[in-house]
């Protein structure tokens, strides 16, 4: 699954006056990369990852995900499209508290339907393995640290073998020793099998992890490799 | 099978989230099952109260329909609501000319005549009764019973002159008091007696005039009455009862005095007191040292020695002193010599605290009231009700008193239990309508009298410009020529009537029974048109019949419904509030769902689900609770503690039952409501964009 | 109802004898009370019409029989027949009511049975009227064609009676009271009484002429259409049997 963007601007409202968050970005990305999207805080980086993740659509300029213009989509086929191929990392992992990990990783499964309880379970105890958290699988999610929760966060994005992974400054509430640990459970998985991560940082030793970097600045593309 | 299996992810989420907050789920739980709990209990037990009370009013007095004339001035009110007063219900002249019609509606099963009236019962003081017997036994010459009423009218002059004596103390005319007392010692002086035989007549009226005054005088007692046909009465209301003596036999003029009625008027006052203290103290659980209208009566009893001694077959006097002694001695309370009068004793008995009460109340009873005439008035007895009647003149109509009655289940109370029944003859005789004869001999008086109508406004004029004022008598030494009239002295009542009487002449109301009474309305409508052809009428349905007390269930009823509607409008205010908070408090969580992809929809059900299940839980407990004190007090009963109560309930206790419409209409009433409150907040979150969830919150 | 009827035959009896000295007030005052306690025996056979609101109107015919002396008197009616021998004895302060259809008899005290209507403890007892009342002349003045004392009476300090004040018009030439009206404390008008006719008799017990009324009209001032008529048929002064007074004379009588 491929990603494309062109000349996408991306203006909100803020007040009386506007804020140009992304100001013409032009940038494709193809299935199975690895990329992180660098940068200064307010450079754009969230903005960039919400049209990519399907959660917003741009103010001008094209965004395609296999080849099809989300503007053109209703919410409900947006909302489907994020369901089938999307999955997220957020920043402050964004577990829903009162569940268990088990049931967090469960929930996209329950939203898609089709698999049965067995499959549901036999799925997330496998991620919940990968991530090594599988002791863990009964507990609340609130009642585990930082690094165990953005697991089960990774753990859930990919429960629904999404196409693409989007990870909003996945590290950025960890230590660096975790932060390390997630980008690595990460690539692992990029590598092992076809699923594109787009993740966003501005934390040097996390961007040197990445294959490709996409450097952001004031709304525009500074650098990519 | 989608929809299913997101039905189960959106109640487990919603399960979980309540199960989460649950201080909040609880406090709005709780008010839903409040409400639910009134709806469902609140309004089953007055379906339930009504349908006592409709079965106690229909089947006491009322029937279905009430008929009366429409020149009423008031309108008819059975159980009261025009109070003591004399309510103008006109009357219907002829019963006869309408209850061949009322009897030719398919469904009409029964009528009933009918009428209400008042009248005072006359009676003298215990002088005055004693007197009466004493004047009794000299016209009828019997030597035993002359002797028998002398010494009870001695021993009662003993009693007054030793009350006179201890008068002296606090009578500020002590001049006057003297006097009687001299006129006490007369009459028990064995000078008055000893030639009583030979010339009665100035001695009794010694008596009547000087020593009767001395005991006081009762105020009159108003009787409420209620004239009807006696027989006909009896088989048509179910709840009728009799309770001593016997019905009123056919064809004899008679009353049955409501039991209710006596035992509040016709009793002596110490029975009275005894019977008040037992029933606040025994059985509501009062007590006599801390409830200030318990102590009031308590103070009023010991003061009730007088009633018990005068009311006292003297003979049995000296049995019950030592009878008392004994009790009192037995419980330490006696500590005067066993000399000690009666009249001491008793004032001694009747002092009652909470721990004596129902040693006394019990004692009194069983060796006190036999030896007393405990009633005024008891069957066998002739009565005389006088009357203000209708044509103006008073009557006094004597009528005999074959029993007591009350209505079933109704016996304590007071509002159902304060008319007596007679029989419409006598009912008419006191309700004594001008009739065309009467009027005839009034106009003929007028003529014989020649009599001038002079209005007040020429008076003086006619009065005083014509003839001399004065004239002479022609011979002013004779002797007067003038001879005392033949007096005619009006005939009383026979005891007898023809049967016929009653289903013919006047009456005021009557009650009708229907076959189906679920034609009520319809044969309500029909009947009043169908007898207004002959007779203009009003017909009226039982519950407007009974007047105030009728009414009284639909005020309880707008109450109810109005507490409800406050408590449900509270409870979806703050379910519509705490889920707009929750939106907001939840805004991440919405947003990060939305992400995973999780529709609008489900984000609106979430919430909606949320609302339903908590209103469904709180509205099952509710209606739980409801159908399990149903069920409690269907086995012990609501006791009515008020006598409105006793007569909503138509008995001492309510049973009430398991009502199905409510335990449905209930919660379904409370789920919707709940569920619809929460529309709001459901919409709010469905549109909170899934960008959000990417939005840091610190 | 009864109680108005006693009420009348107090009025009636109390200013029945007239016989005065012609301008002094207080002499003439004095003298209607001289009078009255002179009078002995006393019987009539009157006639009554009772006119009340709202009510229909009463009309009784009764003998009445009064011995001042001892306080005693009796109301017997003959007519209408409804109320034929029922009887009413007073002795002292009791009223014993007769009812020929019960063959019973009812004591009740003059207060109760005077109680709620408009009689008053006045209309019963002796007439005190110089012992009770200041006298006023007011003027001459003309009652119709007949020329008439105006006095104002107005009740001393100290004694308690209904009427405080009272006004009465006395025939010049009779020396009969012709108009007499009684008032309130606050001198509001409470009721207008007329004596329009009166015959001249002689009294076997005081040896001399006395007037008595022969007919009263009586109009309450408050109640404004309450009114009655009282018409004298009969009146005889002459001498009682002695034992008339008595339950047993009554009751033989009504028959």
């Amino acid at each position: 699954m491929s990603v494309c963007l062109q000349n996408v601007t991306k203006t909100y409202p803020l007040g009386d006056s506007e804020v140009h968050a992304l100001k013409g970005i032009d940038l494709t990305i193809e299935a199975g990369e690895f990329v992180t999207v660098a940068g200064p805080s307010g450079c754009g980086k969230t903005t960039l990852l919400n049209l990519i993740g399907c959660m917003d659509v741009p103010s001008s300029g094209l965004v395609k995900i296999d080849d099809r213009d989300i503007s053109s989509l209703s919410d409900r086929e947006l909302t489907r499209l994020r369901r089938e191929n999307l999955g997220f990392i957020f920043q402050s992992f964004n577990l829903i508290p009162v569940l268990s990990c088990e049931q967090n990783v469960e929930f996209p499964l329950l939203l898609k339907g089709k698999l049965s309880a067995k499959e549901r379970m036999r799925r997330v105890h496998e991620l919940l393995e990968k991530v090594g958290l599988n002791e863990q699988s009964k507990q609340r999610a609130n009642a585990l640290s930082g690094g165990q929760r953005q697991r089960v966060a990774v753990a859930r994005a990919l429960v629904t073998h999404p196409r693409i992974v989007l990870a909003d400054e996945p590290t950025a509430n960890l230590d660096s020793e975790n932060g390390q640990k997630i980008i690595s459970l990460m690539r692992d998985i990029n590598e092992n099998g076809k699923t594109t991560f787009i993740f966003s940082s501005h934390d040097p030793s996390i961007i040197a992890l990445a294959r490709r970097v996409i450097r952001l600045k004031d709304g525009l593309i500074a650098s990519q490799t | 099978m989608r929809i299913l299996s997101l039905l189960r992810i959106l109640s487990r989420l919603a399960l979980r989230d309540l199960w989460l907050r649950k201080i909040k789920t609880l406090g709005m739980g709780g008010i839903l099952a409040m409400g639910t709990f009134l709806i469902v209990f609140g309004l089953s037990l007055l379906e339930d109260i009504e349908g006592t009370m409709k079965n106690g009013i229909i089947q006491s007095v009322a029937g279905h329909l009430q008929l009366y004339s429409k020149n009423a001035k008031d309108s008819l009110a059975l159980f009261g609501g025009g109070f003591m007063g004399r309510e103008d219900l006109a009357e219907i002249p002829d019963y006869s000319k309408i209850l061949p019609s009322l009897l030719d509606h398919p469904n009409v099963a029964k009528v009933i005549p009918m009428g209400f009236e008042m009248a005072l019962l006359g009676r003298g003081n215990e002088s005055d009764e004693l007197f009466d017997s004493l004047r009794e036994a000299l016209t009828s010459g019997d030597t035993e019973e002359i002797r028998s009423r002398e010494e009870q009218v001695k021993f009662h002059l003993n009693f007054l002159s030793k009350e006179f004596e201890q008068g002296k103390k606090i009578t500020a005319d002590q001049k006057l008091l003297a006097q009687q007392t001299s006129w006490i010692a007369e009459a028990a002086s064995d000078r008055f007696w000893l030639d009583i035989r030979l010339g009665p007549e100035n001695k009794m009226q010694f008596l009547e005039t000087k020593i009767a005054p001395l005991s006081g005088e009762k105020s009159p007692v108003y009787l409420r009455y209620l004239g009807t046909d006696p027989q006909l009465f009896q088989n048509a209301f179910s709840k009728f009862k009799i309770v001593s003596g016997e019905m009123i036999p056919e064809g004899k003029r008679g009353m049955l005095l409501a039991s209710r009625f006596r035992e509040d008027f016709l009793k002596i006052l110490p029975a009275r007191k005894f019977d008040m203290i037992y029933r606040k103290k025994i059985e509501t659980g009062l007590s006599i040292a801390t409830d200030a209208e318990l102590k009031r009566i308590q103070r009023e009893l010991a003061l009730q020695h007088r009633p018990i001694l005068t009311h006292l077959d003297f003979y049995e006097t000296e049995r019950l002193r030592g009878e008392l002694v004994g009790y009192l001695e037995e419980r330490k309370e006696h500590p005067g010599g066993s000399s000690d009068s009666l009249e001491d004793l008793l004032k001694r008995f009747l002092v009652v605290d909470d721990s004596n009460f129902l040693s006394r109340y019990n004692w009194f009873y069983e060796h006190i009231a036999p030896l007393v005439r405990l009633y005024e008035i008891s069957p066998g007895q002739t009565i005389v009700l006088r009357s203000y009647t209708k044509s103006g003149y008073v009557k006094n109509v004597p009528v005999k008193v074959y029993g007591t009655y009350s209505f079933e289940g109704l016996e304590r109370s007071d509002i159902a239990g304060q008319f007596n029944i007679t029989d419409l003859v006598t009912f008419r005789e006191l309700y004594g309508l001008m009739t065309e004869e009467a009027l005839q001999e009034l106009t003929d008086i007028r003529k014989t009298v020649n009599t001038q109508e002079i209005a007040k406004e020429n008076i003086e004029a006619a009065l005083f410009e014509g003839e001399p004022v004065v004239s002479h008598e022609p011979d002013a030494f004779s002797s007067s020529t003038f001879v005392d009239p033949q007096i005619t002295a009006a005939k009383g009542l026979a005891e007898d009537y023809r049967p016929e009487a009653l289903r013919q002449g006047l009456i005021i109301n009557t009650a009708i029974f229907l076959r189906d009474e679920s034609k009520l309305v319809d044969t309500q409508k029909e009947l009043e048109k169908r007898i207004s052809d002959l007779v203009p009428v009003n017909v009226i349905d039982w519950k407007k019949a009974s007047g105030i007390v009728g009414q009284f269930i639909e005020i309880i009823r707008y109450v109810l419904l109005f507490g409800v509607s406050v408590i449900l409008l509270v409870a979806l205010i703050i379910i519509n509030n705490s889920m707009i908070v929750a939106t907001f408090e939840r805004t991440q969580e919405i947003g990060t769902m939305r992400a995973f992809g999780a529709q609008k929809g489900f984000i609106a059900g979430l919430f909606l689900i949320e609302a339903f299940l908590l209103s469904l839980f709180a509205s099952g407990v509710g209606t739980l609770a409801a159908w399990g004190a149903t069920v409690w007090l269907k086995s012990v009963g609501i006791p009515a503690v008020h006598d409105v109560l006793v007569f909503l309930f138509s008995g001492s206790r309510l049973f009430p039952n398991v009502n199905e419409t409510y335990m449905i209409a209930g919660p379904l009433i409370v789920v919707v409501l709940a569920s619809i409150s929460a529309l709001y907040p459901a919409l709010l979150a469905a549109s909170i964009p899934p960008a959000l969830a990417m939005q840091e919150n610190e | 109802m009864y109680a108005r009827v006693i009420f009348v035959m107090g009025i009636l009896l109390s200013q029945a004898l007239l016989a005065l000295s012609p301008e002094e007030t207080a002499k003439l005052v004095a003298s209607i009370d001289e009078n009255q306690r002179n009078s002995g025996d006393y019987k009539s056979l009157v006639f009554i019409e009772e006119k009340e609101r709202n009510k229909p109107t009463k009309l009784f015919e009764a003998l009445v029989y009064r011995r001042d002396v001892d306080d005693k008197w009796i109301i017997l009616f003959t007519k209408p027949k409804s109320e034929g021998g029922k009887g009413y004895l007073r002795v002292e302060k009791n009223i014993f009511l007769y009812e020929p259809a019960l063959g019973k008899w009812e004591r009740t005290t003059e207060r109760a049975r005077i109680g709620g209507t408009n009689s008053q403890r006045s209309d019963f007892d002796e007439s005190r009227l110089a012992e009770e009342f200041n006298h006023q002349y007011v003027g001459l003045e003309k009652l119709g064609k007949f020329p008439v004392h105006h006095l104002k009476l107005s009740v001393k300090t100290g004694i308690d009676v209904a009427f405080p004040v009272l006004h009465l018009w006395v025939d010049q030439d009779t020396k009969n009271i012709l108009k007499k009206q009684d008032f309130s404390l606050s001198e509001k008008l409470m009721r207008t009484i007329y004596y329009p006719k009166w015959e001249k008799m002689y009294s076997r017990s005081k040896k001399a002429d006395v007037y008595v009324p022969k007919e009263i009209r009586i109009f309450d001032e408050v109640e404004k259409d309450n009114s009655t008529l009282v018409i004298l048929k009969e009146v005889s002064l002459d001498p009682l049997e002695a034992n008339i007074f008595t339950k047993a004379w009554i009751e033989k009588k009504s028959k």
